[in-house]
Protein backbone atom coordinates (compact mmCIF):
# COMPACT_ATOMS: atom_id res chain seq x y z
CA UNK A 1 0.00 0.00 0.00
CA UNK A 2 1.33 3.47 -0.88
CA UNK A 3 0.84 6.79 0.89
CA UNK A 4 -1.92 7.95 -1.46
CA UNK A 5 -3.90 4.78 -0.76
CA UNK A 6 -3.49 5.40 2.96
CA UNK A 7 -4.86 8.94 2.52
CA UNK A 8 -7.79 7.46 0.55
CA UNK A 9 -8.47 5.01 3.38
CA UNK A 10 -8.41 7.80 5.98
CA UNK A 11 -10.83 9.89 3.91
CA UNK A 12 -13.29 6.99 3.57
CA UNK A 13 -13.11 6.25 7.27
CA UNK A 14 -13.49 9.92 8.23
CA UNK A 15 -16.57 10.31 6.02
CA UNK A 16 -18.09 7.18 7.51
CA UNK A 17 -17.37 8.26 11.09
CA UNK A 18 -19.71 11.27 11.04
CA UNK A 19 -22.38 12.99 8.94
CA UNK A 20 -21.52 16.64 9.48
CA UNK A 21 -18.56 16.98 7.09
CA UNK A 22 -17.54 15.31 3.86
CA UNK A 23 -14.03 15.24 2.50
CA UNK A 24 -14.09 14.85 -1.27
CA UNK A 25 -11.29 12.65 -2.51
CA UNK A 26 -9.90 15.13 -5.00
CA UNK A 27 -6.33 16.42 -4.96
CA UNK A 28 -7.58 20.04 -5.05
CA UNK A 29 -9.93 19.60 -2.10
CA UNK A 30 -8.96 22.16 0.55
CA UNK A 31 -8.59 20.76 4.03
CA UNK A 32 -7.50 24.17 5.27
CA UNK A 33 -8.23 27.31 3.29
CA UNK A 34 -10.80 29.75 2.03
CA UNK A 35 -12.87 27.00 0.41
CA UNK A 36 -12.57 24.40 3.15
CA UNK A 37 -15.87 23.20 4.61
CA UNK A 38 -14.11 21.73 7.67
CA UNK A 39 -13.91 23.17 11.17
CA UNK A 40 -11.00 22.76 13.59
CA UNK A 41 -12.39 19.60 15.21
CA UNK A 42 -12.95 17.94 11.83
CA UNK A 43 -9.38 18.74 10.77
CA UNK A 44 -7.99 17.34 14.03
CA UNK A 45 -10.09 14.18 13.74
CA UNK A 46 -9.06 13.59 10.13
CA UNK A 47 -5.35 14.16 10.80
CA UNK A 48 -5.42 11.94 13.85
CA UNK A 49 -7.10 9.18 11.81
CA UNK A 50 -4.43 9.60 9.15
CA UNK A 51 -1.61 9.50 11.73
CA UNK A 52 -2.92 6.16 13.00
CA UNK A 53 -3.16 4.76 9.48
CA UNK A 54 0.36 5.90 8.59
CA UNK A 55 1.67 4.05 11.60
CA UNK A 56 -0.38 0.93 10.95
CA UNK A 57 0.29 0.72 7.18
CA UNK A 58 3.82 2.11 6.91
CA UNK A 59 5.20 2.12 10.46
CA UNK A 60 5.67 5.89 10.11
CA UNK A 61 5.15 7.93 13.27
CA UNK A 62 4.23 11.53 12.43
CA UNK A 63 3.02 14.53 14.36
CA UNK A 64 0.92 15.88 11.52
CA UNK A 65 -0.54 18.80 13.48
CA UNK A 66 2.96 20.07 14.10
CA UNK A 67 4.28 19.44 10.60
CA UNK A 68 1.33 21.08 8.89
CA UNK A 69 0.85 24.11 11.07
CA UNK A 70 4.49 24.98 11.59
CA UNK A 71 4.62 25.72 7.83
CA UNK A 72 2.37 28.76 7.79
CA UNK A 73 0.70 28.15 4.45
CA UNK A 74 -2.57 29.75 3.45
CA UNK A 75 -4.09 26.52 2.32
CA UNK A 76 -3.63 22.80 2.53
CA UNK A 77 -5.09 20.65 -0.20
CA UNK A 78 -5.03 16.86 -0.37
CA UNK A 79 -2.21 17.18 -2.88
CA UNK A 80 -0.20 19.37 -0.44
CA UNK A 81 -0.82 16.80 2.26
CA UNK A 82 0.47 14.01 0.01
CA UNK A 83 3.62 16.04 -0.76
CA UNK A 84 4.28 16.58 2.96
CA UNK A 85 3.91 12.85 3.65
CA UNK A 86 5.86 11.71 0.62
CA UNK A 87 9.01 13.69 1.55
CA UNK B 1 -6.18 35.36 4.31
CA UNK B 2 -3.36 36.98 6.27
CA UNK B 3 -2.12 36.15 9.75
CA UNK B 4 -0.74 39.25 11.48
CA UNK B 5 0.20 40.51 14.93
CA UNK B 6 -2.71 41.91 16.89
CA UNK B 7 -2.40 45.54 18.02
CA UNK B 8 -4.21 47.64 20.62
CA UNK B 9 -5.88 49.52 17.76
CA UNK B 10 -7.82 46.37 16.86
CA UNK B 11 -10.06 46.57 19.95
CA UNK B 12 -13.36 47.41 18.24
CA UNK B 13 -13.09 44.74 15.55
CA UNK B 14 -12.03 41.98 17.95
CA UNK B 15 -14.78 43.01 20.38
CA UNK B 16 -17.44 42.90 17.64
CA UNK B 17 -16.24 39.51 16.43
CA UNK B 18 -16.13 38.08 19.97
CA UNK B 19 -19.58 39.39 20.84
CA UNK B 20 -20.98 37.92 17.62
CA UNK B 21 -19.95 34.51 18.93
CA UNK B 22 -21.15 35.10 22.48
CA UNK B 23 -17.76 35.62 24.12
CA UNK B 24 -17.63 38.11 26.98
CA UNK B 25 -15.33 41.03 26.22
CA UNK B 26 -13.65 43.59 28.46
CA UNK B 27 -14.19 47.34 28.31
CA UNK B 28 -11.61 49.13 26.16
CA UNK B 29 -9.37 50.39 28.98
CA UNK B 30 -9.46 47.08 30.86
CA UNK B 31 -8.57 45.25 27.65
CA UNK B 32 -5.66 47.60 26.86
CA UNK B 33 -4.43 47.37 30.46
CA UNK B 34 -3.88 43.62 30.07
CA UNK B 35 -0.76 44.53 28.09
CA UNK B 36 -0.10 48.21 28.83
CA UNK B 37 0.08 47.59 32.57
CA UNK B 38 1.46 44.05 32.51
CA UNK B 39 4.45 43.92 34.92
CA UNK B 40 6.43 41.58 32.68
CA UNK B 41 5.97 43.71 29.55
CA UNK B 42 6.77 46.89 31.47
CA UNK B 43 9.96 45.52 32.98
CA UNK B 44 11.23 43.61 29.99
CA UNK B 45 13.21 45.16 27.19
CA UNK B 46 11.75 42.79 24.64
CA UNK B 47 8.70 43.42 22.49
CA UNK B 48 5.74 41.24 23.40
CA UNK B 49 3.19 40.22 20.77
CA UNK B 50 -0.26 40.76 22.31
CA UNK B 51 -1.90 38.20 20.04
CA UNK B 52 -2.60 37.40 16.42
CA UNK B 53 -5.39 38.19 13.99
CA UNK B 54 -6.63 36.75 10.73
CA UNK B 55 -7.50 39.31 8.09
CA UNK B 56 -9.65 38.58 5.05
CA UNK B 57 -9.40 40.09 1.56
CA UNK B 58 -11.56 43.06 2.68
CA UNK B 59 -9.07 43.87 5.48
CA UNK B 60 -11.57 42.75 8.12
CA UNK B 61 -10.50 40.83 11.22
CA UNK B 62 -12.13 37.40 10.99
CA UNK B 63 -10.19 35.64 13.75
CA UNK B 64 -8.10 36.49 16.80
CA UNK B 65 -6.26 35.06 19.76
CA UNK B 66 -4.75 36.84 22.79
CA UNK B 67 -1.26 36.23 24.15
CA UNK B 68 -0.72 37.35 27.76
CA UNK B 69 2.50 37.00 29.79
CA UNK B 70 2.31 35.68 33.37
CA UNK B 71 5.16 35.02 35.78
CA UNK B 72 5.20 31.83 37.84
CA UNK B 73 7.69 30.76 40.49
CA UNK B 74 9.04 27.37 41.33
CA UNK B 75 11.89 26.79 43.79
CA UNK B 76 12.71 30.50 43.66
CA UNK B 77 13.05 30.44 39.87
CA UNK B 78 11.07 32.77 37.66
CA UNK B 79 9.14 31.05 34.85
CA UNK B 80 7.54 32.97 32.01
CA UNK B 81 4.24 31.62 30.70
CA UNK B 82 2.13 32.64 27.73
CA UNK B 83 -1.57 32.65 28.57
CA UNK B 84 -4.03 32.16 25.77
CA UNK B 85 -7.30 34.01 25.67
CA UNK B 86 -10.21 34.96 23.47
CA UNK B 87 -9.72 32.47 20.66
CA UNK B 88 -12.39 33.41 18.16
CA UNK B 89 -12.96 32.84 14.45
CA UNK B 90 -15.70 33.74 12.04
CA UNK B 91 -17.63 30.66 10.94
CA UNK B 92 -16.88 31.26 7.27
CA UNK B 93 -13.16 30.92 7.93
CA UNK B 94 -13.25 28.23 10.58
CA UNK B 95 -10.63 26.02 8.93
CA UNK B 96 -8.06 28.73 9.80
CA UNK B 97 -8.77 28.54 13.55
CA UNK B 98 -5.94 26.06 14.03
CA UNK B 99 -3.42 28.43 12.44
CA UNK B 100 -4.11 30.92 15.23
CA UNK B 101 -3.79 28.30 17.96
CA UNK B 102 -0.62 26.87 16.43
CA UNK B 103 0.99 30.32 16.20
CA UNK B 104 0.23 30.90 19.88
CA UNK B 105 1.64 27.51 20.87
CA UNK B 106 4.90 27.82 18.96
CA UNK B 107 6.51 31.04 20.15
CA UNK B 108 10.22 31.62 20.32
CA UNK B 109 11.67 31.60 23.87
CA UNK B 110 8.41 30.45 25.53
CA UNK B 111 8.36 27.09 27.27
CA UNK B 112 5.03 27.22 29.06
CA UNK B 113 1.61 27.80 27.50
CA UNK B 114 -1.57 27.90 29.56
CA UNK B 115 -5.29 28.15 29.10
CA UNK B 116 -7.71 27.76 31.98
CA UNK B 117 -10.92 28.64 30.16
CA UNK B 118 -10.91 25.83 27.61
CA UNK B 119 -14.29 24.67 26.39
CA UNK B 120 -14.80 21.21 24.96
CA UNK B 121 -13.43 22.21 21.54
CA UNK B 122 -10.37 24.15 22.69
CA UNK B 123 -9.61 21.29 25.11
CA UNK B 124 -9.39 18.88 22.15
CA UNK B 125 -7.47 21.39 20.03
CA UNK B 126 -4.91 22.01 22.79
CA UNK B 127 -4.46 18.26 23.17
CA UNK B 128 -3.95 17.85 19.43
CA UNK B 129 -1.04 20.29 19.74
CA UNK B 130 0.41 18.17 22.58
CA UNK B 131 -0.88 20.24 25.47
CA UNK B 132 -2.06 18.21 28.47
CA UNK B 133 -4.56 18.50 31.27
CA UNK B 134 -2.83 19.41 34.52
CA UNK B 135 -2.78 16.66 37.11
CA UNK B 136 -4.46 18.26 40.07
CA UNK B 137 -6.67 16.75 42.72
CA UNK B 138 -10.31 16.97 41.60
CA UNK B 139 -9.78 20.02 39.41
CA UNK B 140 -12.95 19.03 37.53
CA UNK B 141 -15.00 19.52 40.72
CA UNK B 142 -15.63 23.07 41.76
CA UNK B 143 -16.51 23.59 45.42
CA UNK B 144 -19.69 25.40 46.29
CA UNK B 145 -20.98 26.72 49.61
CA UNK B 146 -24.71 27.34 49.45
CA UNK B 147 -25.88 30.47 51.22
CA UNK B 148 -29.34 30.75 49.72
CA UNK B 149 -30.25 27.07 49.57
CA UNK B 150 -33.89 27.57 48.55
CA UNK B 151 -32.97 29.71 45.54
CA UNK B 152 -30.19 27.36 44.42
CA UNK B 153 -32.38 24.25 44.63
CA UNK B 154 -35.24 26.06 42.86
CA UNK B 155 -32.81 27.09 40.08
CA UNK B 156 -31.49 23.54 39.87
CA UNK B 157 -34.98 22.10 39.36
CA UNK B 158 -35.85 24.84 36.85
CA UNK B 159 -32.74 24.20 34.76
CA UNK B 160 -32.52 20.45 35.23
CA UNK B 161 -31.05 18.53 32.33
CA UNK B 162 -30.86 14.76 32.00
CA UNK B 163 -27.14 14.90 31.36
CA UNK B 164 -26.55 15.55 35.06
CA UNK B 165 -25.76 13.07 37.76
CA UNK B 166 -29.03 13.28 39.70
CA UNK B 167 -28.02 10.85 42.46
CA UNK B 168 -24.79 12.71 43.19
CA UNK B 169 -26.58 16.07 43.14
CA UNK B 170 -29.27 14.86 45.58
CA UNK B 171 -26.57 13.46 47.87
CA UNK B 172 -24.74 16.80 47.78
CA UNK B 173 -27.89 18.80 48.47
CA UNK B 174 -28.80 16.46 51.33
CA UNK B 175 -25.33 16.80 52.87
CA UNK B 176 -25.42 20.53 52.55
CA UNK B 177 -28.94 20.85 54.00
CA UNK B 178 -28.20 18.60 56.97
CA UNK B 179 -24.74 19.93 57.74
CA UNK B 180 -24.63 22.64 60.36
CA UNK B 181 -21.59 24.80 59.70
CA UNK B 182 -19.86 26.48 62.56
CA UNK B 183 -18.92 29.90 61.26
CA UNK B 184 -17.59 31.31 64.53
CA UNK B 185 -14.15 32.82 64.09
CA UNK B 186 -11.59 33.80 66.69
CA UNK B 187 -9.22 35.89 64.63
CA UNK B 188 -9.47 39.50 63.53
CA UNK B 189 -8.53 39.84 59.90
CA UNK B 190 -7.77 43.00 57.97
CA UNK B 191 -10.14 43.69 55.09
CA UNK B 192 -9.20 45.60 52.00
CA UNK B 193 -10.11 46.03 48.35
CA UNK B 194 -6.59 46.75 47.19
CA UNK B 195 -3.11 45.23 47.55
CA UNK B 196 -0.39 46.96 49.56
CA UNK B 197 3.39 46.51 49.67
CA UNK B 198 3.10 43.76 52.32
CA UNK B 199 2.32 41.37 49.47
CA UNK B 200 5.90 41.71 48.19
CA UNK B 201 7.29 40.32 51.42
CA UNK B 202 4.75 37.51 51.45
CA UNK B 203 5.63 36.70 47.83
CA UNK B 204 9.34 36.56 48.72
CA UNK B 205 8.54 34.03 51.44
CA UNK B 206 6.32 31.97 49.14
CA UNK B 207 9.22 31.74 46.67
CA UNK B 208 11.19 29.80 49.26
CA UNK B 209 8.53 27.10 49.48
CA UNK B 210 8.51 24.18 47.09
CA UNK B 211 5.35 25.26 45.32
CA UNK B 212 4.54 26.27 41.76
CA UNK B 213 2.49 29.45 41.76
CA UNK B 214 1.79 32.67 39.88
CA UNK B 215 3.37 35.75 41.44
CA UNK B 216 1.57 37.24 44.45
CA UNK B 217 3.63 40.43 44.47
CA UNK B 218 1.77 43.72 44.77
CA UNK B 219 2.31 44.76 41.15
CA UNK B 220 1.07 41.45 39.72
CA UNK B 221 -2.01 41.37 41.95
CA UNK B 222 -2.85 44.99 41.15
CA UNK B 223 -2.53 44.19 37.46
CA UNK B 224 -4.71 41.07 37.63
CA UNK B 225 -7.50 42.74 39.59
CA UNK B 226 -7.06 46.29 38.21
CA UNK B 227 -10.66 46.63 36.99
CA UNK B 228 -12.01 45.56 40.39
CA UNK B 229 -9.68 47.41 42.76
CA UNK B 230 -11.39 49.81 45.15
CA UNK B 231 -14.81 48.53 44.18
CA UNK B 232 -17.16 46.41 46.28
CA UNK B 233 -16.60 43.55 43.80
CA UNK B 234 -13.14 42.81 45.20
CA UNK B 235 -12.48 41.68 48.76
CA UNK B 236 -9.10 40.91 50.25
CA UNK B 237 -8.90 39.19 53.63
CA UNK B 238 -5.42 39.62 55.08
CA UNK B 239 -3.98 37.62 57.93
CA UNK B 240 -1.24 39.40 59.90
CA UNK B 241 0.93 37.83 62.57
CA UNK B 242 3.34 40.11 64.41
CA UNK B 243 2.60 42.79 61.83
CA UNK B 244 3.68 40.50 59.00
CA UNK B 245 1.32 39.37 56.28
CA UNK B 246 1.29 35.57 56.54
CA UNK B 247 -1.72 34.71 54.41
CA UNK B 248 -4.54 36.14 52.34
CA UNK B 249 -7.75 35.24 50.60
CA UNK B 250 -9.27 37.12 47.68
CA UNK B 251 -12.85 36.81 46.55
CA UNK B 252 -14.72 38.49 43.73
CA UNK B 253 -18.44 39.28 43.71
CA UNK B 254 -20.24 38.74 40.42
CA UNK B 255 -23.56 37.73 38.93
CA UNK B 256 -24.13 34.34 37.37
CA UNK B 257 -26.32 35.44 34.45
CA UNK B 258 -27.66 32.03 33.40
CA UNK B 259 -29.02 31.11 36.84
CA UNK B 260 -29.49 34.68 38.08
CA UNK B 261 -27.40 34.01 41.17
CA UNK B 262 -25.18 36.46 43.01
CA UNK B 263 -21.96 34.67 43.70
CA UNK B 264 -18.73 35.15 45.51
CA UNK B 265 -15.71 33.44 43.90
CA UNK B 266 -12.56 32.68 45.88
CA UNK B 267 -9.68 33.37 43.49
CA UNK B 268 -6.68 33.48 45.81
CA UNK B 269 -5.88 31.53 48.95
CA UNK B 270 -2.24 31.64 49.96
CA UNK B 271 -0.50 31.22 53.28
CA UNK B 272 2.91 30.50 54.70
CA UNK B 273 1.87 28.01 57.36
CA UNK B 274 -0.30 25.17 56.07
CA UNK B 275 -1.29 23.98 59.52
CA UNK B 276 -2.53 27.28 60.89
CA UNK B 277 -6.15 27.37 62.14
CA UNK B 278 -6.34 30.84 60.60
CA UNK B 279 -6.48 29.39 57.07
CA UNK B 280 -9.93 27.93 57.57
CA UNK B 281 -10.99 31.05 59.48
CA UNK B 282 -10.19 33.18 56.42
CA UNK B 283 -12.56 30.97 54.42
CA UNK B 284 -15.24 31.31 57.11
CA UNK B 285 -14.74 35.09 57.09
CA UNK B 286 -15.28 35.06 53.33
CA UNK B 287 -18.54 33.12 53.81
CA UNK B 288 -19.74 35.57 56.45
CA UNK B 289 -19.01 38.62 54.29
CA UNK B 290 -20.59 36.97 51.24
CA UNK B 291 -23.70 36.31 53.32
CA UNK B 292 -23.85 39.96 54.37
CA UNK B 293 -23.51 40.97 50.72
CA UNK B 294 -26.57 38.81 49.92
CA UNK B 295 -24.64 36.36 47.78
CA UNK B 296 -26.44 33.12 46.94
CA UNK B 297 -23.31 31.01 46.98
CA UNK B 298 -19.54 30.93 47.42
CA UNK B 299 -17.74 29.27 44.54
CA UNK B 300 -14.20 27.88 44.32
CA UNK B 301 -12.37 26.45 41.29
CA UNK B 302 -9.09 24.60 41.73
CA UNK B 303 -6.56 24.64 44.62
CA UNK B 304 -4.56 21.74 45.98
CA UNK B 305 -5.84 18.78 48.00
CA UNK B 306 -5.15 20.23 51.43
CA UNK B 307 -7.05 23.44 50.61
CA UNK B 308 -9.90 21.41 49.10
CA UNK B 309 -10.05 19.32 52.27
CA UNK B 310 -10.33 22.52 54.32
CA UNK B 311 -13.21 23.70 52.15
CA UNK B 312 -14.94 20.33 52.47
CA UNK B 313 -14.62 20.40 56.27
CA UNK B 314 -16.29 23.79 56.36
CA UNK B 315 -19.25 22.50 54.33
CA UNK B 316 -18.45 23.14 50.68
CA UNK B 317 -19.94 20.58 48.32
CA UNK B 318 -18.69 19.32 44.95
CA UNK B 319 -20.13 20.47 41.67
CA UNK B 320 -18.73 18.73 38.62
CA UNK B 321 -17.87 21.05 35.74
CA UNK B 322 -18.77 20.10 32.18
CA UNK B 323 -15.21 19.91 30.90
CA UNK B 324 -11.63 20.13 32.09
CA UNK B 325 -10.66 23.71 31.39
CA UNK B 326 -7.00 23.82 32.51
CA UNK B 327 -4.52 22.74 29.85
CA UNK B 328 -0.80 23.30 29.61
CA UNK B 329 1.86 22.80 26.98
CA UNK B 330 5.14 22.58 28.82
CA UNK B 331 8.62 22.38 27.34
CA UNK B 332 10.45 22.99 30.63
CA UNK B 333 11.62 19.66 32.14
CA UNK B 334 12.06 21.25 35.59
CA UNK B 335 8.32 21.70 36.08
CA UNK B 336 7.04 18.67 34.12
CA UNK B 337 6.83 16.61 37.27
CA UNK B 338 4.90 19.13 39.32
CA UNK B 339 2.41 19.80 36.51
CA UNK B 340 1.63 16.25 35.53
CA UNK B 341 2.89 13.70 38.06
CA UNK B 342 1.57 14.33 41.56
CA UNK B 343 -2.09 15.18 41.85
CA UNK B 344 -1.94 16.26 45.49
CA UNK B 345 0.68 18.99 45.21
CA UNK B 346 -0.36 21.19 42.30
CA UNK B 347 -2.27 24.27 43.43
CA UNK B 348 -3.64 25.97 40.32
CA UNK B 349 -6.82 28.02 40.27
CA UNK B 350 -8.65 30.71 38.32
CA UNK B 351 -5.87 33.21 39.07
CA UNK B 352 -3.33 31.20 37.07
CA UNK B 353 -4.78 31.90 33.63
CA UNK B 354 -7.10 34.00 31.53
CA UNK B 355 -10.14 33.04 33.64
CA UNK B 356 -9.18 35.82 36.02
CA UNK B 357 -10.20 38.38 33.38
CA UNK B 358 -13.69 37.04 32.88
CA UNK B 359 -15.02 37.09 36.44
Amino acid sequence: MNIMQTIDQAIIEFNKSQNKFKIINDENFELIGQNSPLDSMAIINFLSLLENKLFKNHNIKKNLMHEIFIVKKEKLSIKNLFLILDK
Amino acid sequence: MKLEKLTLKDYEQVKDLSKKYGLPFLEKNDWKNIWEKNPFINSSQKDWIIGWKLIDQNSQIVGAIHNIPFIFYYKNKKILAAICGNWVIDNKHRSFALNLRSTFLNQKDINLYITNTANEISEKVMEAFKAKKILQYEYINRKVFMLNKKKIIFNYIKNFSFGRNLILDIKNFKNSLLKKTNLIINKDFTLDNDFNLDFDELDDNLKKKEIFYSSKSQKWLIWKYSRLINTDHLWVIKNYNNKKLTGFLVFVISCEKKYKLKKSTITELSFLNEDSFENSEMIKKCILISKKLNCDLVDVVGFNKSKKDLLKKIGFIDKKTTNFSFLVKNLNPEIENILFNNENILDMSLTDGDAIFSL
